[in-house]
Formats: structure tokens, C-alpha cells, sequence
């Protein structure tokens, strides 16, 4: 019964959010297809408890794989769908790939839980919090620089109305002119 | 008097002012008939910009709210593009006494200097009563004065006139949110001079000021540090004297 708790129940959830991606007026086949097959996996746990034994001691690299590829998979599908630019995809790239080598290579990581002296998880957590943190400030130089430019563009449209104003008042003016004045 | 409406214009910065606009529009207009007035529509929500026009000045309207700042750099581009010798700024909300206008440009001609700031304490105006601004502004005087080593009684004070070196300067750097303060600081470190004249301002006939409370106590904090970053930064010398005075005069 255990088993099925912390198995079968997200094996379940994975499968029925993969129904719901099936069911959309533009199914999303792969993820669909990744979750069901996460979701069987899971499920089989419950199934042949003998598996349990294989899985218990690198549950978090497992768990770890499967979130790094959802969120490599997401990056690469904004991008081909041209709604997130490659410029400010590389950093998020960057963080799934990093966490997909940490998850398929633990020693990768070794080394910084050996300097600092935490474990495993708290380790994947700094590297995670490191890269956030890289594109937090990459997205509020990204910000100001925009600030910038639209500041310049709106003092420019309103120096070019200006001109237009004076262009048309003149024109309307002269005595040649067969625009009708309003 | 002719001479101060032939070379200077004054600027006028603007959001959502359609109450207290026309009165001090008229009023200028009365007392200096040929002075060129630009009204700096930031982007106002109410009828500013219609009213400014139906009193015959230009109107230079924002597509977007860029803050006070945006404004005024928008005003000095445009004076300076249109070859002012001088650019008045005014305050929207009837503070600033436009009688005053000469006494501005009366001061900076014969003290020489690029910048004048009316200064309302100099001119009998006593600090308020909120003691939370009055430390924000006090400071702020004291350490402003430091940084230019040149008195500021007033470091808040919109009141301002500026010669064509500043329009350029300003048209193209100018410190954003509060710039008043920080411009000082930024065109003393460029090799420019300013000085202060008292001017008696008046109760402001629309708005509320926009420092009271806590928010003077950004405002200072916000301003020292701007101050201390742009001591770090180096002196951009294109805006050098000596490069502008072939280029602009």
C-alpha cells in the first residue's frame, strides 16, 4: 500500500496530466509521450516491489533527470516556436544541461560537496541558485537597457509630431495651399 | 526684457496639470507676450495637452509616461534644436513665479555661471512642517554642497535656467526619477558652474508635492547613491567645455 502511495500516486498524476496534453486541440505528443512513459515506470514500482531496491539509492539523480529534461525540452520548444530568443535561451540551456550531467554523473559534483562540505542535494541547489541568480541580473541588464531605448524613442516621436505639427500649420497657412483647413 | 524673450524659452513639464495649466499659461503670456513657452505633455490622462494648445504654445506630447526627467530632457533637446541661448524650466503647479523669469537670467548673465537654480529658502521660504522631509532636504543641501563644492540651499528646486553647453549636455545625460539634485552633481563634474538666487515661491494651485513622508527618505538615499556612483564613473570629456564651445556657440 506504501508503494503505491509514493509510486503509483505521481505514476498516476503523470499519466493523466499526459492525457490532458493528448486531449488538446494541438496535442503535445512528445511531452505526452515522456510523461506516460515516466508515469508506467512509476507504476511498475508498486507492481514488482523487488525494483524498489534499485531505485532507492539514486532517487534524487533519477527525479533530478527527469525535471532537467522537462525543462530542457521546454527551453527548446519556446525557441523553436520563436517565442524565446536564443540570446536569453543560452542561460537556461546551460542550467538544464548542467543539472542533466550532475543527475547522469554525480562525481561532476564531488568536488564542490568536498570543499563546502554539504551534501549532494544542497550542492545541486548552490549550482541551481548560481545560475538563477545569472539570469535574474542577465534579465535586469537586459531590462534597463530597453528602458533606455524606449525613453529615446518616445523623446524622438515627440520632437517628430512637433515637426509634423509646425509642417502642416505652415502648409495650411500658405495661400497656395488647397488643403482644406480644419 | 526683449532680449531675455528672444533668446530663452521656457519649458514647462506636464502630467495630468489641466487644472492649474491654463491660469499660469495666460499668466506668463500676459507678462512676457513674446516668450516662446513649450509645454512637455508627459503622457498626461486628462486634457493637458488640448488645454496647452488651446493657449497657443507648443506642445510637445510623450506616447508614454517617462517621468519628469524624460520630460525635461525632451524640453532641452528641443531647445537646444531650435538654437536657445536659454532654457527656463517652470513647474506646471504655479510654484515657481514666473515674475521671477528676469531675475534668473539677470543672475546667470552677470555671475557668469551655466546653471541657475531659484532657491525658495534663499528666498524666505521656510522648510515644512513634515520633519521627516525637512531632515531628507537638509541632508541632502548639506551633502550636495559638499559633493560640488558649492552651496545648495534648495537641492530640489525645479526653478531652474540653464545656457546652450547644459541644453546639450542634459538633451543627451540626465540623470533619471528625481533628476534635480543629481544634475547639479553631474554638471559640476563635467567642469560646469551653477549658483543659487532666492525666489519667493507661491502655494502650489494643483498636485501635491511628490517628497513627503517616507518617500523623502528614498529620495535621499536614492539620490547619495547616484551621487557616489557617478563620482565612480570617469568625466565623459566630449561634453567638455572646450569640445562644445567650437561645435555649439
Amino acid at each position: 500500500m506504501n508503494l503505491w502511495f509514493t509510486y503509483g500516486l505521481p505514476g498516476g498524476l503523470l499519466i493523466l496530466i499526459a492525457l490532458v496534453l493528448y486531449g488538446q486541440n494541438r496535442p503535445a505528443r512528445l511531452p505526452a509521450m515522456f510523461l506516460t512513459l515516466s508515469g508506467l515506470l512509476l507504476m511498475l514500482i508498486p507492481l514488482f516491489p523487488g525494483l524498489e531496491k534499485a531505485v532507492l539509492p539514486n532517487k534524487i539523480r533519477i527525479f533530478m533527470a527527469g525535471l532537467a529534461l522537462a525543462h530542457l525540452f521546454i527551453t527548446l520548444e519556446f525557441l523553436r516556436r520563436n517565442t524565446l530568443k536564443e540570446r536569453y535561451a543560452l542561460l537556461w540551456l546551460g542550467t538544464g544541461g548542467i543539472l542533466l550531467i550532475i543527475a547522469v554523473q554525480p562525481d561532476v559534483i564531488g568536488w564542490l560537496v568536498s570543499v563546502t562540505g554539504m551534501h549532494y542535494t544542497s550542492a545541486i541547489m548552490l549550482v541551481v541558485f548560481g545560475f538563477l541568480i545569472m539570469i535574474a541580473f542577465h534579465v535586469s541588464l537586459i531590462l534597463s537597457q530597453y528602458e533606455d531605448d524606449r525613453r529615446k524613442i518616445a523623446q524622438h516621436i515627440s520632437l517628430l509630431q512637433n515637426r509634423i505639427d509646425a509642417l502642416e500649420s505652415k502648409s495650411t497657412a500658405a495661400p497656395h495651399s488647397d488643403e482644406p483647413s480644419d | 526684457m526683449s532680449d531675455l524673450e528672444i533668446h530663452a524659452v521656457l519649458l514647462i513639464p506636464a502630467f495630468n496639470e489641466e487644472a492649474s495649466l491654463p491660469g499660469l499659461l495666460h499668466e506668463i503670456r500676459d507678462m512676457y507676450p513674446e516668450l516662446p513657452i513649450v509645454v512637455i505633455n508627459d503622457a498626461s490622462t486628462d486634457s493637458t495637452s488640448e488645454v496647452a494648445r488651446a493657449a497657443d504654445v507648443t506642445v510637445l506630447d510623450l506616447p508614454i509616461n517617462l517621468g519628469v526627467a524624460g520630460a525635461m530632457q525632451t524640453g532641452f533637446r528641443w531647445a537646444f534644436e531650435h538654437g536657445f541661448a536659454y532654457a527656463i524650466r517652470c513647474d506646471s503647479d504655479g510654484q515657481h513665479p514666473p515674475s521671477a523669469i528676469p531675475t534668473l537670467v539677470q543672475h546667470m548673465a552677470s555671475h557668469d555661471v551655466d546653471l541657475v537654480i531659484g532657491s525658495r529658502f534663499l528666498g524666505g521660504t521656510v522648510l515644512s512642517s513634515n520633519l521627516i522631509r525637512r531632515i531628507g532636504i537638509g541632508y541632502l543641501g548639506i551633502f550636495l554642497s559638499l559633493v560640488c563644492r558649492n552651496k545648495v540651499t534648495d537641492p530640489t528646486s525645479g526653478f531652474q535656467v540653464v545656457n546652450r553647453y547644459l541644453m546639450y549636455y542634459f538633451s543627451n545625460e540626465y540623470p533619471e526619477d528625481y533628476p534635480e539634485p543629481e544634475s547639479l552633481a553631474l554638471l559640476r563634474r563635467q567642469g560646469y558652474t551653477f549658483s543659487e538666487v532666492g525666489v519667493p515661491f507661491r502655494e502650489r494651485t494643483g498636485g501635491t508635492s511628490s517628497l513627503n513622508g517616507v518617500r523623502s527618505l528614498y529620495f535621499a538615499l536614492k539620490v547619495t547613491l547616484a551621487l557616489m556612483v557617478d563620482r565612480a564613473r570617469g568625466v565623459d570629456e566630449s561634453y567638455a567645455r572646450h569640445e562644445l564651445e567650437n561645435r555649439l556657440i
